[in-house]
């Protein structure tokens, strides 16, 4: 008894709301469902008296899966029952029930049709974007294998016309283009490091002097473009040692600018030596 | 009427109604309140208890209960025992797809003070689907709102061909592959 | 019950392990130093183990750690290892403090190994590493002084051990104890040198009502010091906690009423001791310690806070709180 009530339940509240709505023309059709309405809820009634005689059961403090169970396996095979002897319902004849039923169904047809257009269309839409990517590559593609076929064929016609001398030649002026701007490179580092990385001003080294002055005698710094030159050289003429020993003519914060900023490494088990980052290699 | 049962009154039309048991208030409104901003298209009553038996003096005010949500807090041994306690007023026919064990923190182990098994064991005797959750996480509560609406949906009758034994079934199923 | 009984000689298997799974991963071997005289510790660490050697361990704060598993470590290279360690060391110093002006500690590092501190034949040899200062101004008052040790040991991790590739060294737990950014340096040498990782590891309350139990029940001399249980109240504006002190003796007592098999514990055992605890306060001041969460565990055998803070009280009992936690450890790392 107590499973048949949930899908008679689920009948009942799925008559469509919209048809106990409609107008007075359709008085006779209204006038049909709600019939059809009161008798399903006097049938829920009557499911509803029965259930309130069956009383209350709470589960036993043991073997409370056992018999929880039990009551499954009882009401799993009156659901099945109950499907098996369910017919469809016939629904009503009358015209106006008919139509309204249908407009609804149409209506749901017609939303659900309309959102899978506007996907297909979105779909559509990406698509179409893809594709015009997808060509523009293309073309891009293509012009770049234009210009390598253009280099192709200068390279042929340069091959052919290559002598001995005017390669020596050529090398000669790129040698000379090269130290010139090599030239160019290190002066330009050099006034760089003049202008922003200066010894440390008077007052600051002069305390330094002052407060060493009892023990020792002050060290002359050098500057941060002689550092880096040691280190290069060191680097350039002895790569298999191309640690340099940290001396206190070093200015401290250059050092530590050098090691945070990369361009200096600290030996792994020395603290007190450091070498170049080996940028060429 | 000291035992909550599920078929103890008519439905109301186009509605149905939820009961939270917890421990945690705090938590359990914050979960009621993500129930309600969902959108769905019919009325909801939610019922919110720290532990069962209800107090019979309101029983007449309260509409028919389509579905229990136990809420158990990993962090806090308490909640756990107090819903083992709740469930001993409960009518058995409940159990026939109409309860789940909602356990929430989960995530945090190292704030754990309950044993997952015996969380676990609670949905195996009691036949029930465990969801697990941190209510605490906005997006997390609001996914748990959208899942309890949903099986209280088909709980309240509301989803024709799908009662809630065959859909408890079918929870369980998945569950256990 | 049936699934959860950890059987003590069987180093920690358990039957029907498959359903455990489900729950967080502690679901393996607990507490395998049950009641009594301490029997059920493994046979070779307990006799060989010299509680002069591990004693410095005692009476201190440890900040416990879990590790995963060691890239290429050889034990035989300790030397090296406090060789380079100490470099690293000296040179992160420097970082930042190029202008520095003060005294220059020298940071002296060593490696020993604590071969006592194993479980199973499998367990590696647990490593100390210990930094101690001696300045440099004086360096002919050469005393030094211990400022940082650390260790990492495995006991009965044969989960993890037997399951890693060759060329890694499983030492899962590692403790600390001084100034954490140490551990932050001496963590990021391991890290580079043994590709490993280092995680805090916290201990639940579930497991530190595990400690409660397991230790409420070894046996100690008479006069220990009371079984405290510290709580914490949630969701209050202040912060309160509750302290439970508990004679040994009246603890010692309710556990056994609860255990029944000596020399194994369940889940039940353990919910139930702490049960009847909570029950017993509850009747006294109206307060379910249930609801509030377990932040400390404090017995004569060790204190354990959840914030993964261990201090270990009695060398007879060391390797065995050792295997819970190196147990911890592993199920963290998996």
């Amino acid at each position: 008894m107590a499973e048949k009530l949930p899908e008679q339940m689920s009948d009942y509240q799925h008559v469509p709301p919209e048809i106990v709505n409609e107008s007075v023309g359709h008085a006779d059709a209204k006038e049909e469902l709600l019939d059809e309405c009161e008798s399903i809820w006097r049938q829920m009634e009557e499911c509803q008296s029965k259930l309130t005689l069956l009383g209350t059961e709470t589960l036993p403090e043991s073997d409370a899966k056992l018999s929880l169970l039990m009551m499954r396996v009882k009401a799993l095979t009156a659901e099945y029952n109950q499907w098996q002897k369910r017919s469809p319902e016939i629904i009503s004849t009358n015209p106006d029930v008919l139509v309204a039923l249908g407009k609804e169904e149409l209506q749901k047809v017609k939303n659900g049709l309309e959102m899978v257009l506007s996907t297909v269309q979105s779909k559509n839409k990406k698509l179409r974007e893809d594709l015009k990517r997808e060509q523009q590559w293309h073309e891009e593609q293509q012009q770049i294998v234009d210009v390598l076929n253009g280099i192709e064929e200068e390279m042929k016609n340069q091959v052919v016309q290559f002598s001995e001398k005017r390669a020596f030649q050529e090398l000669k002026n790129k040698m000379l283009k090269l130290r010139t701007y090599k030239e160019e490179l290190l002066n330009a580092l050099g006034e760089f490091l003049e202008e922003h990385f200066p010894l440390p001003e008077e007052d600051g080294s002069a305390k330094k002097k002052k407060k060493n002055s009892s023990e020792e005698p002050a060290v002359e710094l050098v500057t941060l473009h002689e550092i880096l030159e040691i280190l290069i050289n060191k680097l350039m003429s002895t790569p298999h040692e191309p640690y340099l020993t940290i001396s206190d003519s070093f200015w401290p914060p250059y050092i530590e600018l050098l090691l945070r900023y990369g361009i200096a490494l600290r030996h792994p088990e020395d603290p007190n030596r450091i070498r170049l980052e080996a940028f060429h290699q | 009427m000291a035992v909550v049962r599920p078929f103890d009154k008519l439905p109301a039309l186009n509605s149905a109604a939820v009961l939270l048991v917890g421990s945690d208030e705090s938590l359990q409104q914050k979960l009621a309140e993500a129930i309600l901003k969902e959108k769905k298209n019919f009325k909801i009553s939610i019922h919110l208890a720290t532990s069962l038996p209800l107090p019979s003096e309101r029983d007449h005010l309260r509409p028919r209960i389509d579905l229990i949500a136990f809420m158990i807090d990993i962090k806090s041994k308490y909640s756990l025992k107090n819903v083992e306690a709740s469930l001993a007023h409960v009518d058995a026919s409940f159990f026939l797809g109409k309860v789940c064990f909602l356990v929430t923190g989960v995530g945090r182990v190292n704030y754990c003070s309950v044993e997952m098994n015996a969380i676990w064991k609670l949905g195996e005797v009691y036949c029930s689907p465990v969801l697990y959750c941190e209510l605490e996480l906005e997006g997390i509560r609001v996914a748990t709102a959208q899942r309890l609406l949903r099986m209280l949906q088909i709980c309240a009758g509301h989803i024709p061909g799908v009662s809630a034994l065959s859909f408890g079934l079918l929870m369980r199923n998945s569950a256990d592959e | 019950m049936e699934s959860e009984a950890r059987t003590l000689p069987s180093a920690g298997r358990l039957s029907g392990a498959a359903r455990l799974s489900r729950g967080p991963l502690f679901g393996r071997a607990h507490g395998r130093f049950g009641p009594g005289s301490g029997g059920p510790l493994p046979p070779c660490s307990q006799e060989n183990a010299d509680p002069q050697k591990t004693a410095f361990l005692l009476r201190k704060q440890w900040a416990l750690y879990s590790v995963t598993p060691l890239y290429k470590f050889s034990s035989g290279k300790l030397r090296e290892y406090a060789r380079l360690l100490g470099a690293f060391i000296a040179a992160e110093r420097h970082k930042g403090l190029a202008v520095q002006v003060g005294v220059d500690l020298d940071i002296q590092v060593t490696f020993s190994s604590l071969p006592d501190l194993k479980g199973s034949e499998q367990d590696h040899a647990a490593m100390l590493v210990q930094l101690s200062s001696r300045s440099s101004v004086s360096p002919k008052n050469s005393e030094e002084k211990l400022m940082w040790s650390g260790w990492f040991c495995c006991v009965s991790g044969d989960d993890l051990s037997e399951n890693v590739p060759e060329d890694f060294t499983c030492l899962p737990l590692f403790l600390a104890n001084g100034a954490e950014s140490y551990v932050a340096i001496v963590g990021s040498w391991f890290q580079k040198t043994f590709d490993c990782r280092f995680r805090r590891l916290a201990i639940s309350p579930l497991n530190l009502t595990w400690m409660a139990a397991m230790w409420t029940g070894c046996k100690v001399e008479k006069n220990a010091s009371a079984t405290e249980l510290v709580f914490s109240v949630p969701c209050l504006p202040q912060p309160l906690d509750i302290s439970y002190a508990i004679h040994p003796e009246d603890a010692k007592a309710l556990w056994d009423t609860v255990q029944k098999t000596p020399g194994e514990i369940t889940q039940e055992e353990v919910d139930l001791f702490m049960d009847c605890l909570y029950s017993h306060f509850h009747r006294h001041f109206k307060i379910h310690l249930s609801a509030t969460k377990l932040v400390k565990v404090s017995t004569a055998i060790a204190s354990a806070h959840c914030d993964g803070i261990i201090k270990f009280l009695q060398s007879k009992y060391l390797i065995g709180v050792l295997m819970l936690l190196t147990e911890l450890a592993i199920s963290q790392i998996q």
